[in-house]
């Protein structure tokens, strides 16, 4: 499994793009793309239409699975001949939490979405996912919106315990920040 | 051009006033003026270009903004968007940037 974080604009999606379209040609396998957001207006769908527009051309099999995102593996034919692209984890644990007016635990959504991801990556040859960085902005929340902040940091952390990679991309630079050796401190 | 890229109160300013001789007579506030570039109805790249033709010793400064919870305000997050993605090109034409947190900046160009 393969994990890149960014913040808005950091040039994620292009890196995660890249990333699984080396590992599909190197392995010849078929790719999938896992779309997690839910269209609930206008601003959602041209998001949503931005996206394919970018992805158009590329060899991607979408695959809409806004939630339970374990029931793709059904939209899946071969797994092991197969990679594909989660995009983007930070939209899967809002509709996790968020369902039908009511709030999930925080708790229920970290294991539900913990235990599912481990049974796609078991499933499939290659597993890329791509979750937002929403940590840092400093902003009091709510306390609703703390928990989810805290649940999709702890999916975070746990998905990157699990990675062989870690990716993150700042201002369109992809830090390999999972590796052994020391990165460069300049001061 | 160098681009020193970080959170609020990082020190980002701190590190180019230390690292680089006369930083401030050079130094670019991307934020405080992504508005003006983004409101000339010109590609922010060939801004970007002249400016560092005018002064090649240039030092590009902006926050790293993009990493919050989405604002719910359109606008807001068209900005935080435009900003990321003008971040990535100033970086992709810096000879070396600069990752700057809790004081400490790490080359990751």
């Amino acid at each position: 499994m393969i994990l890149v974080l960014g913040g808005s604009g950091s040039g994620k999606s292009a890196f995660a793009e890249k990333k699984i379209k080396e590992i599909s040609e190197e392995k010849n396998l078929k790719m999938y793309y896992l779309a997690t957001m839910k269209v609930y207006g206008a601003q959602e769908e041209k998001i949503v239409n931005d996206h394919r527009k970018m992805r158009a051309g590329k060899g991607f099999v979408t695959v809409e699975q806004s939630e339970d995102i374990v029931k793709c593996l059904k939209k899946i034919e071969n797994g092991t001949r197969s990679a594909a692209l989660l995009e983007c984890m930070s939209n899967l644990a809002a509709n996790e939490m968020f369902k039908d007016g009511k709030v999930v635990s925080e708790e229920d959504v970290v294991n539900k979405i913990s235990a599912e991801i481990s049974e796609i990556d078991k499933e499939l040859k290659e597993l890329v996912i791509v979750s937002n960085n929403v940590f840092d902005d400093g902003v009091p929340y709510d306390e609703i919106t703390l928990s989810y902040i805290r649940a999709l940091g702890k999916i975070n952390s746990f998905l990157a315990k699990t990675a062989d990679e870690v990716w993150e991309t700042v201002a369109g630079i992809p830090l390999n920040i999972k590796q052994e050796t020391k990165s460069h401190v300049v001061f | 051009m160098i681009f020193i890229i970080g959170g609020y109160s990082q020190g980002k300013r701190d590190y180019a006033n230390n690292r680089f001789k006369d930083a401030r007579d050079h130094i670019f506030y991307l934020d405080d003026r992504a508005e003006e570039i983004f409101g000339q109805g010109k590609e922010p790249l060939d801004i970007l270009k002249k400016m560092i033709s005018e002064d090649p010793n240039l030092i590009v400064i902006s926050n790293e903004i993009g990493c919050g919870i989405v604002p719910a305000d359109e606008e807001a997050r068209a900005f935080r968007k435009k900003l990321g993605r003008l971040q990535c090109k100033a970086a992709a034409l810096a000879d070396e940037v600069i990752r700057v947190t809790c004081g400490i900046g790490v080359k990751i160009k």
